[in-house]
């Protein structure tokens, strides 16, 4: 929320269409929630104190408040934890909304910077994470400097990119994959 | 006795000589009595078995190893003047008195893994059993976790507003995430507060889950014996919501309270004398009124194949001595006239009545002349 | 002699190496061959591909599955997220063949095929059915010596457990972590918020300071609960949170004592006789108590 805006959501800017949007992308069960509540309490994103959380997501889908979801970061805050897709009454899998919402928003190019130095990452050396100056860390550990994954192996480095870009990922990703 | 496999107290026989107390002065039980099987003909049977409640072992997220997560029903014997307690308030783990509790609601019931109904009856019985403890103890804390308080109908949004007004801590659109066992024996409940938008969280004595109603073990064995049939939740099915709320499928077989469905006792008992009204018109009378619309069979055309018996959803037919051989029978008091008897029948010997081969050809005469 | 692929992940290898040389020294000690998976990739990271679309992940996942199909081994994991985002993108070609299908045709360029043979284990898991206890209790050299261990499964070694081949009886009341600590010595009480989630993840790198407070509220039940010796993960993000996350709250001033963290097959190593300098050179809260502890048992 806008620091000095107005606190009322307006309803009447919802679109339905949103709705069917999330299910196509993943979300298939997510008219069946009866906000119970049973999710909200052990989410960690509830529970960190993040502005949005699985029941208020799941809710503000269903409501298709696409603008509200797509500009406000906390689904990219949810931990993947599954503990609601656990414990969720009405198999809702609301961890399937979340990354249906993630999926729409990438669509859009709505999402932080640290997503896309991930997929990067991804790309190039075959790791999302990889931080700097692991080798003196190995060499610590009695390792060789590099580990026998892909990093290592320059030619199943390349049959890795050629799996990326045969997905979605060479239609979204705004850096060049060659 | 049986049951609990300790020896009876015979108090009821013997009395308690040292505190003066006599056996029953009437004489009026049979000590020798035993169990017997006893064969009755009727003309009309109502099932009225009741229900089961859930356990909590279903729940694993709310700690059902501790001993002080308990269900409602279990909540009830503590409760009562002749429970395991003799009515006085303690915790199943060390016997002290609990300070707070937590009433969780909505444990297997709106739930597609267990069951998707509302049991209808345990937002009530959970104000009833805070309004009974806060009125006992009323420095007692009480937590009702509710998802939506139902208190619909006369007398019940009342006895809900009282109930708030003694003190008792409704938080709705929480239905509880978790319960957890602390080292110090209180259990952590955790819930969100839709109206304070807000997770929650509380240290409780007590956890009482008031879990769904369920339909009875063997409900659906004992209505095929019927051949009543029950419902996708696995209760017995009335013929019609509105019109034969009481009536099954079998025709003379009418069910009445929780057997149907989750209800309370005011709707149990409505429901039980329209059970009995329906029972009394059909048997009072002496006679029944058969419908035209069923079928008979032509015995002298029958072959005794016996393919109708297994067919008939109502078990109306029979297979009978007639003139020294044995020939299928069409009890017209228990045929509901679906006619596929009719039509399976290889020896075409069983008529429809107003279905005939005749009947159906002229309409279809009458229909293509034009 | 049972082999075995070892899964490295991200996190393990590069930022906790001493972790790697640990699970190699227990898996030798235990009597496995190390079968390495050439070419394996990150998981991948639920932030990444899973985030993009089904199909995606699951061909992502599937190029390191098949690593270990084509070995003719199982995997196991010293990552949550590891062994989270491979069994769910297993789960999701399992239940939808038509998943499995285009990941199929996205893999033949590179000449690949996925066949849903191989099974992912994660350390917990692998030391109490693969190995056993009582094998495990076999190999110790230190006794732990009544140590006393806080154990974190971690939220993907639990949950979504349709995806998992095998599991915890209650995973809302996990005890296998509990039991592989007191098997080698250890004691390892429940607490009450043993399934809570450490903060690491998305949540550390979108909102860093509500992911640490989050943590620290789970660490003060810790302490407050059953005041370990030490915190012992079944998760290698937990074990950056539990560790350096923990040494960024004492530095911020917000956490005034210090709880040594342990990866399990750390722990498990150096009571198997691994140089507990090599097995934990990266830790950032210092273990030197605990080291001590174990080295005065037998």
């Amino acid at each position: 929320m806008e620091e000095g805006g107005v606190n009322v959501i307006d309803l009447t800017q919802a679109d339905e269409s949103f709705v069917k949007e999330l299910e196509a992308l993943g979300a298939d069960e997510l008219r069946e929630c009866i906000q119970c509540g049973k999710c909200g309490a052990t989410c960690p994103m509830a529970l960190a104190g993040l502005e949005f959380f699985i029941k208020r997501i799941v809710h503000a889908a269903n409501l298709g408040l696409r603008d509200i979801l797509l500009e406000d970061s906390s689904v990219w805050g949810c931990q993947s934890c599954n503990r609601c897709v656990e414990i969720c009454p009405m198999d809702v899998k609301p961890y399937e909304l979340i990354q249906a919402i993630r999926r729409a928003a990438m669509k859009v190019e709505s999402c932080p910077a640290n997503t896309y130095e991930g997929l990067r990452n991804l790309y190039r050396f075959g790791h999302a994470v990889y931080p700097k100056g692991y080798e003196e860390r190995r060499k610590k550990a009695g390792l060789p400097e590099k580990p026998p994954t892909a990093i290592s192996y320059d030619e199943l480095r390349k049959k890795y990119q050629e799996i990326l870009r045969n997905t979605i990922l060479e239609e979204i990703a705004p850096f060049p994959l060659d | 006795m049986d049951k609990t496999g300790k020896p009876a107290c015979q108090i009821c026989e013997k009395g308690i000589p040292p505190k003066g107390i006599q056996g029953c002065p009437a004489d009026a039980i049979k000590f020798d009595d035993k169990d017997e099987y006893i064969n009755l003909k009727v003309g009309a049977v109502i099932i009225a078995t009741g229900f089961k409640p859930m356990s909590k072992h279903y729940f694993k997220e709310y700690s059902p190893h501790s001993p002080d997560v308990i269900t409602s029903m279990e909540f009830e014997r503590i409760l009562s003047a002749t429970g395991p307690t003799g009515g006085e308030l303690k915790r199943p783990s060390d016997g002290t008195k609990p300070k707070t509790i937590a009433m969780v609601s909505c444990v297997g019931s709106r739930d597609e893994r267990y069951h998707p109904y509302c049991s209808k009856v345990c937002c009530m019985y959970m104000l009833k059993h805070a309004r009974i403890l806060k009125e006992k103890y009323p420095d007692i804390k009480l937590y009702l976790f509710f998802i939506d308080v139902r208190t619909a109908g006369k007398d019940f949004e009342e006895f809900y507003v009282y109930t708030r007004e003694l003190g008792v801590k409704v938080i709705k659109g929480g239905r509880v995430s978790s319960v957890d066992v602390k080292p110090n024996g209180k259990l952590r409940v955790r819930a969100f507060d839709s109206d304070l938008c807000a997770p929650v969280e509380l240290d409780a004595d007590m956890v009482v889950l008031a879990t769904a109603i369920e339909p009875p073990d063997g409900v659906e064995e004992l209505g095929s014996m019927f051949t009543a049939t029950c419902g996708r939740e696995g209760f017995l099915r009335e013929v019609h919501t509105k019109l034969y709320p009481v009536e099954t499928q079998a025709r003379g077989v009418f069910i009445a309270g929780c057997v149907q469905g989750p209800k309370d006792i005011p709707e149990s008992i409505a429901q039980a004398r329209a059970a009995a009204s329906a029972t009394a018109a059909l048997v009072i009378p002496g006679k029944i009124k058969f419908e035209a619309i069923i079928s008979e069979v032509d015995r002298d055309k029958c072959s005794s194949c016996g393919v109708c018996v297994p067919l008939c959803p109502y078990t109306a037919i029979r297979i009978v001595e007639y003139k020294g051989k044995e020939k299928a029978y069409i009890e017209p008091a228990l045929c509901a006239g679906c006619g596929v008897c009719a039509s399976a029948c290889p020896s075409k010997a069983i008529k429809f009545n107003g279905f005939t081969t005749e009947q159906i050809m002229a309409q279809i005469d009458a229909l293509t002349e034009a | 002699m049972k082999k075995i692929g070892f899964f490295l992940g991200c996190n393990i290898p590069f930022n906790r190496p001493d972790v790697e040389y640990s699970a190699r020294y227990l898996l030798n000690e235990l009597g496995y061959e190390i079968v390495e998976l050439e070419g394996a990739t990150c998981c991948p990271a639920f932030g990444t591909m899973p985030s993009l679309d089904l199909v995606g992940w699951a061909a992502a996942s599937a190029w390191n599955l098949t690593i270990a199909e084509e070995k003719g081994v199982d995997i196991v994991t010293g990552c949550g997220s590891c062994y989270g985002s491979l069994n769910e993108a297993r789960h999701h070609m399992e239940k939808h063949p038509e998943v499995k299908e285009q990941v199929n045709k996205i893999l033949s360029k590179v000449g690949k095929e996925y066949k849903g043979t191989v099974k992912v284990w994660n350390f917990i898991n692998f030391l109490y059915e693969d190995v056993g206890l009582e094998k495990l209790k076999s190999k110790i050299k230190h006794n732990l010596n009544g140590l006393k261990c806080a154990v974190q499964t971690g939220c993907h070694n639990l949950w979504p457990s349709k995806a998992y081949p095998t599991n915890e009886d209650n995973t809302f009341f996990p005890t296998r972590l509990r039991e592989i600590c007191e098997a080698m010595g250890g004691v390892a009480p429940h607490y009450s918020t043993i399934t809570d989630c450490c903060g690491m993840g998305a949540l550390r790198s979108t909102a860093s300071e509500k992911s640490l407070n989050l943590f620290k509220k789970k660490l003060d039940v810790i302490k407050e609960e059953i005041d370990p010796d030490i915190t012992v993960m079944g998760c290698s993000s937990c074990l950056l949170q539990f560790d350096a996350g923990q040494a960024l709250l004492v530095e911020q001033k917000k956490l005034n004592y210090k709880i040594p963290a342990l990866h399990i097959v750390q722990l498990a190593a150096i009571a198997m006789g691994a140089d507990p300098e090599k097995a934990t050179v990266l830790a950032s809260i210092p273990l030197n108590g605990v080291i001590t502890k174990i080295k005065g048992g037998n």
